[in-house]
C-alpha cells in the first residue's frame, strides 16, 4: 500500500507539476495568490488595483483570481495546506474561521501596514475581529436602506417617505393594485429581496444574540416576526408567493423594483447601479429604513469585505504589503466608486462624492455610525443559526407556525448547538 | 514461477489502476468518515473522539427525521411513477412504427442533458407566475399552484423533473425487451393472445431481472437525491424538501461538522443495505432468471 501511495503521489506531481503558477515574465518575484470572491464589474475594480500595484514595484506579483463559493473552497485549501496568500471575505465569516484558526490574525503586522483602529468606522473594525484579535482589514463597506420609487409613491399621494413601520404598511396597503385575486403592483414585502431574513428583528429593538446568550425568542424578535407574519395573512401568503415568484433575478431586467411593480425595497448602494443599467429613468429615493413605532433611528445591517491571508500562506509579508496598498486611501476610494460601496475610514464623511455612482451614497455612509448600526452576530455558529431562522421564517410565512411557536424552536435547536459548541471549545483547549 | 501465481500476478498488475483509484477514492475516504463519525470534527483542527455521540445526537435531531421522513415520501413518489414511465415508453419505443430511431433519440436526449441546467430549467417552468406549466393549466381555467414555493406541491414538482431523466432507464428496458424470444410471442398469438396479456404474461415476466435492477439503482438514486433540490428549493419551503444528503452536505461543508456528517453517511449506508435486502427478500419470488 505504501509504494502504491508513493507511485500514485509521483504520477500526480509528474501530471499536474508543469501547471506552474508563476509565468515566465514574474520570474524574480514574489508571487502571492490572491482569492476573489467578486466577479462582473466588482472583479475589474479589484484586478485595475492589483495591476497598478504589480506595475508599482518589482519584488512582489499578485495574482488575482476569482473563485466561486470561495468560504468554502478556502477552507479546503487551508486543511489541505495549500492556501492561496490573500482572500476576499464576506465579513460574516471572520467568527467561524477566526474561532478554527483557519486565518491568521494581523494585530502584529499592523504597524507594517501602517494602519489604526482609529482610522475606520468603528462598526466595519468590529467587522474584522472575533474575541479581540484583528484577523484582517476592510476594503468595500456597505448598510441597508429603504428604496422607494417616487413616482409611484406621489400617484398614490405620499408627499414623503414613511417615517415609521406603520406608516409603511399603510403605504403599502395604498400602493398595492390587485386585479381580481392577482397582483398588479405591491407595495412593500418583507419577503423581498429575501436576503436578510434575520434582519427585521433590529427594526423593533431585537437581536439574536446578547453577548453570552442565544436571544432568538426575545419578545421584540416575536413582534417582528408578527409584523412579517401580517404581510402573508393581510394579501395572502399564495398570492404573494405567485407574484414573488415571478420577479426575476435581481440583476435581471424583470426585477419588480425596477419594473415599477414593487414601491418600496430593503437595499444596498449597490442598487443604484442596476437601476442605472435596467431602468435608468427611473425616479427613485433612498432614506433609513423606518422602525417599530419610529422608535429607534438609523437602524441598518452593515456588512464589508475583508481581506484576510489563510492560516498556512507562504508568503504572509508580502501578502501584507498588498493589503497595506489596498488600505491607501486613494485605493480604498477607487474600489469602493467602482463597485458602488463606499470606504470604511472615517474620512468617508468629508469624502468628494460628486463622482461616485450613486446619489444617495452619504445616507449610507451616515447610516454606518449610527448607534443602531447591526451587523450579524458574531458567534461562529452563526451559518447554523441563520440556517434556522430562515427556516422559521419561511413556516410564519406560510402560516404552518405562529411566530412565537417558530422562535421558541429557532431558541431550543440553536441553545443546543451553542452548548454543542462551548464544550467542543473546552475540548480543544485542553488538548492544546 | 506457477502457471497460476503467474497468471494471478498479471491479472493483479492490468487491474492495478483500478485498485489504486479504488482504494485512494473509495476505501480509504469510506474508512475515515467511519472513523470521523465517531469524532467531533471540524477539518481544521485534529479529531476528538466522542464515541456514539453523533449517532445519539442524530435520534434526538428532529430536522434529521424530518430528512428521513421527506426522502422517504420522495422515493416512494419517484420510484413508482419513474418505473411505470419508463417501461411504457420503453414498450412503446420497441413497437415497428416507422422512424422509431428517432422516437428513441428524442426520449433519451433529456437524459443528456446536466442536472444542474435541468433543474434550472424546470424551475422556470414550475415558476408560479410565468410558468408554462401554470400558463397551460390557465388555458383550462385552472388556477396552478405556487409549485415550488408550497410545501405540498415542492416534493411532486422534483419527481416530475426526475420523471425527464428516464432515458437511461429506457434504453436498458428496451434492450431487455429485445431479448425476449420472439418464439414466446408467436406461440401466444397462435392461442389467441391480445397485446395486453402478452405483456402481462410473457414481456414483464421476461424482463423481471432488468425491472428489480432498475428498482434496486432506483431506490439508491431516489435516497441520494441531491442535485435538483439543492437547485431548484434549496430545501425549502419551511425545509419540505429538505432531503438526507442535503443536511448531510450542510452538515459537512457549511457546518463543518464532519463527523455529525459522517455518522449520517454510515446510517444512510445501513438504510440503502437494508432497503435492498428488504426488496431482494420481496421481490425473489417474482423474478425470474432462465437458467434457473
Amino acid at each position: 500500500m505504501q509504494h502504491l501511495l508513493t507511485i500514485l503521489i509521483i504520477v500526480s506531481i509528474a501530471a499536474f507539476g508543469g501547471c506552474s503558477k508563476t509565468p515566465a515574465e514574474h520570474k524574480g518575484r514574489v508571487v502571492v495568490d490572491y482569492w476573489e470572491m467578486w466577479s462582473g464589474q466588482e472583479l475589474q475594480a479589484a484586478k485595475h488595483l492589483v495591476d497598478k500595484f504589480n506595475n508599482s514595484q518589482d519584488e512582489i506579483f499578485v495574482n488575482l483570481l476569482s473563485v466561486s463559493e470561495l468560504e468554502r473552497k478556502l477552507l479546503i485549501a487551508i486543511a489541505g495546506n495549500d492556501p492561496p496568500d490573500l482572500a476576499n471575505l464576506q465579513d460574516s465569516a471572520i467568527p467561524k474561521l477566526g474561532d478554527k484558526n483557519a486565518i491568521e490574525v494581523i494585530d502584529e503586522l499592523l504597524p507594517e501596514i501602517g494602519a489604526s483602529q482609529q482610522d475606520y468606522i468603528d462598526i466595519y473594525w468590529k467587522l474584522c475581529s472575533y474575541e479581540n484579535k484583528l484577523y484582517g482589514l476592510p476594503i468595500a463597506a456597505t448598510t441597508l436602506a429603504l428604496h422607494t420609487n417616487a413616482d409611484l409613491l406621489k400617484n398614490a399621494g405620499f408627499e414623503d417617505v414613511p417615517q415609521t413601520l406603520e406608516q409603511l404598511d399603510e403605504y403599502a396597503t395604498k400602493l398595492t393594485i390587485k386585479n381580481g385575486n392577482n397582483f398588479e403592483s405591491l407595495g412593500f414585502v418583507p419577503t423581498q429581496p429575501g436576503w436578510w431574513n434575520f434582519a427585521w428583528v433590529w427594526w423593533f429593538g431585537g437581536d439574536w444574540y446578547d453577548g453570552k446568550n442565544i436571544t432568538a425568542n426575545r419578545p421584540e424578535n416575536v413582534e417582528a416576526f408578527k409584523w412579517i407574519q401580517s404581510y402573508a395573512q393581510t394579501y395572502g401568503a399564495r398570492a404573494l408567493q405567485n407574484f414573488t415568484s415571478g420577479f426575476g433575478a435581481f440583476s435581471w431586467s424583470d426585477d419588480r423594483f425596477m419594473t415599477g411593480k414593487l414601491a418600496m425595497v430593503l437595499q444596498g448602494p449597490w442598487m443604484s447601479k442596476f437601476i442605472d443599467q435596467m431602468s435608468p429613468g427611473l425616479n427613485w429615493t433612498a432614506e433609513a429604513f423606518p422602525s417599530a413605532g419610529g422608535r429607534l433611528k438609523d437602524v441598518t445591517l452593515a456588512e464589508c469585505n475583508v481581506l484576510v491571508i489563510p492560516r498556512g500562506a507562504k508568503h504572509k509579508k508580502e501578502a501584507a504589503k498588498f493589503i497595506a496598498f489596498m488600505q491607501k486611501p486613494e485605493n480604498l476610494q477607487y474600489l469602493a466608486f467602482k463597485q458602488n460601496k463606499f470606504v470604511p475610514l472615517k474620512i468617508a464623511n468629508e469624502m468628494d462624492y460628486s463622482n461616485h455612482p450613486n446619489k444617495n451614497i452619504k445616507l449610507f455612509v451616515r447610516l454606518s455610525q449610527s448607534p443602531n448600526a447591526y451587523a450579524t452576530p458574531r458567534i461562529p455558529i452563526w451559518q447554523e443559526y441563520a440556517h434556522e431562522i430562515d427556516n422559521a421564517f419561511q413556516s410564519v410565512w406560510l402560516g404552518k407556525k405562529t411566530p412565537q411557536q417558530a422562535l421558541d424552536d429557532v431558541q431550543k435547536r440553536v441553545e443546543v448547538k451553542w452548548q454543542e459548541y462551548l464544550d467542543m471549545k473546552n475540548k480543544l483547549n485542553k488538548t492544546r | 514461477m506457477k502457471k497460476n501465481t503467474e497468471n494471478l500476478l498479471k491479472g493483479l498488475l492490468f487491474i492495478s489502476p483500478w485498485i489504486v483509484g479504488f482504494s485512494v477514492f473509495q476505501i480509504y475516504p469510506i474508512y475515515k468518515s467511519i472513523y470521523y463519525s465517531f469524532c467531533q470534527y471540524d477539518v481544521l483542527n485534529p479529531p476528538i473522539f466522542v464515541g456514539l455521540k453523533n449517532y445519539s445526537n442524530l435520534f434526538h435531531d428532529e430536522v434529521f427525521l424530518k430528512s428521513i421522513v421527506s426522502t422517504g415520501l420522495y422515493t416512494i413518489m419517484a420510484i413508482p411513477l419513474s418505473m411505470i414511465v419508463s417501461l411504457f415508453f420503453a414498450i412503446l419505443l420497441n413497437q415497428k412504427i416507422l422512424g422509431r430511431g428517432i422516437f428513441r433519440t428524442i426520449y433519451f436526449l433529456p437524459s443528456l442533458v446536466p442536472m444542474v441546467a435541468l433543474a434550472i430549467l424546470w424551475k422556470w417552468m414550475f415558476n408560479g407566475e410565468n410558468g408554462i406549466l401554470n400558463y397551460f393549466l390557465g388555458l383550462f381555467g385552472i388556477p396552478g399552484p405556487n409549485w415550488l414555493g408550497s410545501t405540498m406541491w415542492a416534493t411532486p414538482s422534483i419527481v416530475l423533473t426526475g420523471i425527464w431523466g428516464v432515458g437511461g432507464s429506457i434504453v436498458i428496458y428496451l434492450a431487455a425487451l429485445q431479448d425476449v424470444p420472439r418464439s414466446l410471442y408467436e406461440a401466444a398469438e397462435i392461442d389467441g393472445a391480445g397485446w395486453f396479456s402478452k405483456v402481462r404474461h410473457i414481456t414483464l415476466p421476461m424482463i423481471s431481472p432488468v425491472i428489480y435492477f432498475n428498482l434496486i439503482l432506483g431506490i439508491i438514486g431516489c435516497l441520494q437525491v441531491f442535485a435538483v433540490p439543492y437547485i431548484m428549493t434549496s430545501g425549502g419551503p419551511a425545509r419540505s424538501t429538505y432531503y438526507y444528503t442535503m443536511y448531510l452536505f450542510d452538515n459537512a461543508f457549511s457546518f463543518l461538522k464532519m463527523g455529525y456528517a459522517g455518522a449520517m453517511a454510515v446510517l444512510l449506508f445501513i438504510i440503502i443495505l437494508a432497503v435492498t435486502f428488504i426488496v431482494t427478500k420481496m421481490t425473489a419470488s417474482k423474478v425470474y432468471y432462465a437458467e434457473k
